[in-house]
């Protein structure tokens, strides 16, 4: 009996870890880091032959690596790079058992190194590494670069739309609401929207300190339906829509929806719980001396370009960059995936 | 009458397979198994009445009779389920369930079972990093522990019963806290004494 259950659970695993290509150059490739008590799965797809390896840092806190892989922008990053995906301690498919206590940011930011080491470890040490982060893995990864010699791992950082400043990331927001909102009024665009939001974040101290929860969240729900309204004003452009079905499986067969939800939001208020809405790397950003492109959307609400602007003065790189995407919101890579996937080949070309 | 008649006759073996399936204080259960509907899984074991007993129903003369007993049993089910993910693990649990079922004297059955469990996942490729030092460690597992519950229905057949259940499952401590998990599960139940008949 015995056997008969080992060679089931064998024949299980390798049917789980065989969806390998026949293109040896497209790698699916599923493993997990150990560090710290936590079990994180890294997806890598992609041009792993090419040498060059970005590690994509989900946003959240809550969400997951396998999320960011739909549409235009994965599948051509893919067809030149080997993408990781990679999910957080207790988010998407990450597991473990430890304490409350031990989530937090800085355990993170030793996760992504853990996974750096990982993949140099398994690809080889002359692989090219970049770090790549959007939204919540723009704090993440900003949070990694300043950190002790972290950066040295890698040959380069990108960060989309990232919220590496909570602070600037509340009080700017109010400013681009008030401009936006005071835009969209005269041109007669969604009237009552935007009166809506006018009257509520004009009563708002902009002084962060004085932040409530319940106007961070706000601002953050309005953020998003903002983007829809300005799609219906023809300023923003609508999401890529290709390759849904890829996201759809990659959310609902290859996560596990409840499980994902559940453990993503107790992380996020445990980080919350830890004060996360203070942090702030922008003293620290003159640390980071390894190229950086920063990218952001021109209408982004949920982290205001105005995050962008005071990184890209207090980056302490020689070869620093800011994009904006003119026609975007918080996800640049969705509403103009041509743009943003010149932009990244472009910088990685130049430093790899 | 004749119609009647020739039903009535049709019913007979069937009733009396079903008398020793009712009788049979061990019964083995085998199921397909979809936790979210999305991972597919396999999931048996056996169930064990330490209590039994038939009573007729109180539901006037036209079903009060000896063939329709409501029939109901104290269960105890040590079972094993095991699952995977398409891409990234496989999991097994194991759990003693302890339950009540009630059989109708028409086929209906009604059952729940709650007992303790482990639930063990295994990861096909690990690497450990302490430090600087990452190790290759291959196939990994982890142990959490779990309570687990089934609740369902299900119909008597000739022989067996067919069951539809929920099973639900809260796990911990995965991630620094407690994990609801809930999958759905068909069964087919039946007396392992039939197997050598």
């Amino acid at each position: 009996m015995r056997p008969l259950v080992l060679s089931a659970l064998t024949l299980l695993l390798v049917a789980t870890v065989s969806c390998q290509s026949d293109d040896p150059s497209a790698t699916e490739d599923v493993f997990y880091v150990r560090h710290n008590g936590a079990d994180m799965p890294a997806y890598v797809y992609g041009n792993a032959s090419s040498n060059t390896f970005v590690i994509l840092l989900h946003g959240g806190p809550g969400g997951s690596g396998l999320e960011y892989r739909f549409g235009q922008y994965s599948q051509q990053l893919e067809e030149r790079y080997a993408m990781v995906y990679f999910d957080q301690r207790g988010q998407g498919m990450a597991q473990g058992q430890y304490s409350p206590e031990d989530i937090t940011l800085d355990n993170m930011v030793d996760d992504v190194r853990a996974l750096a080491l990982t993949l140099k470890a398994k690809y080889g040490e002359d692989i090219s590494l970049f770090l790549m982060g959007h939204s919540w893995g723009g704090t993440l990864g900003t949070a990694v670069v300043v950190k002790e010699d972290y950066q040295s791992l890698f040959k380069g950082w990108i960060e989309v739309d990232g919220a590496h400043d909570l602070p600037l990331t509340y009080a700017g927001g109010i400013r681009l609401f008030q401009q936006v909102g005071n835009d969209q009024v005269a041109a007669g665009n969604s009237p009552e929207f935007w009166e809506e939001i006018l009257e509520r974040v004009n009563g708002m101290s902009t002084n962060p300190a004085e932040a409530l929860d319940e106007d961070i969240l706000y601002l953050n729900q309005k953020g998003f339906e903002a983007e829809g309204y300005l799609q219906d004003a023809g300023i923003l452009y609508s999401g890529d829509t290709s390759n849904l079905g890829q996201l759809f499986a990659n959310i609902l067969v290859y996560n596990n929806l409840l499980t994902s939800f559940w453990s993503g939001s107790y992380t996020n208020q445990s980080l919350y719980d830890k004060g996360l809405e203070q942090y702030t790397a922008t003293p620290e950003l003159g640390k980071v001396t390894i190229p950086t492109l920063l990218m952001w959307g021109r209408y982004d609400f949920v982290v205001n370009p105005e995050v962008g602007e005071t990184a890209l003065q207090a980056l302490g790189s020689a070869d620093k960059e800011l994009v904006y995407f003119e026609g975007s919101g918080h996800s640049p890579m969705d509403s103009e995936p041509a743009l943003f996937v010149n932009t990244v080949i472009t910088f990685i070309e130049r430093n790899r | 009458m004749l119609p009647g008649l020739f039903a009535l006759a049709a019913l007979l073996p069937w009733r009396t397979a079903q008398a020793q399936m009712e009788d049979a204080r061990l019964r083995a259960n085998v199921g397909v198994y979809a936790i979210m509907l999305t991972k597919p899984g396999l999931r048996g074991g056996v169930e064990y009445a330490f209590i039994a007993k038939d009573r007729a129903p109180r539901l006037g003369f036209l079903f009060n009779n000896q063939s329709k007993d409501i029939h109901t049993r104290w269960v105890v089910a040590p079972q094993v389920a095991t699952y995977w993910d398409p891409l990234s693990f496989v999991a097994v649990q194991g759990s003693l369930e302890v339950g009540r079922s009630v059989q109708q004297g028409w086929g209906l059955v009604r059952h729940w079972r709650v007992g303790p469990g482990i639930y063990r996942a295994f990861l096909p490729e690990v690497y450990t990093v302490e430090g600087d030092q990452v190790t290759f460690d291959g196939l990994e597992s982890r142990q959490y522990g779990m309570l687990s519950a089934t609740f369902g229905v299900g119909y008597a057949l000739k022989e067996s019963i067919v069951q539809a259940n929920l099973h639900a499952m809260v796990i911990g401590l995965y991630n620094a806290t407690l994990l609801p998990m809930a999958g759905v599960e068909l069964v087919y139940q039946f007396d392992p004494k039939s197997l050598r008949r």
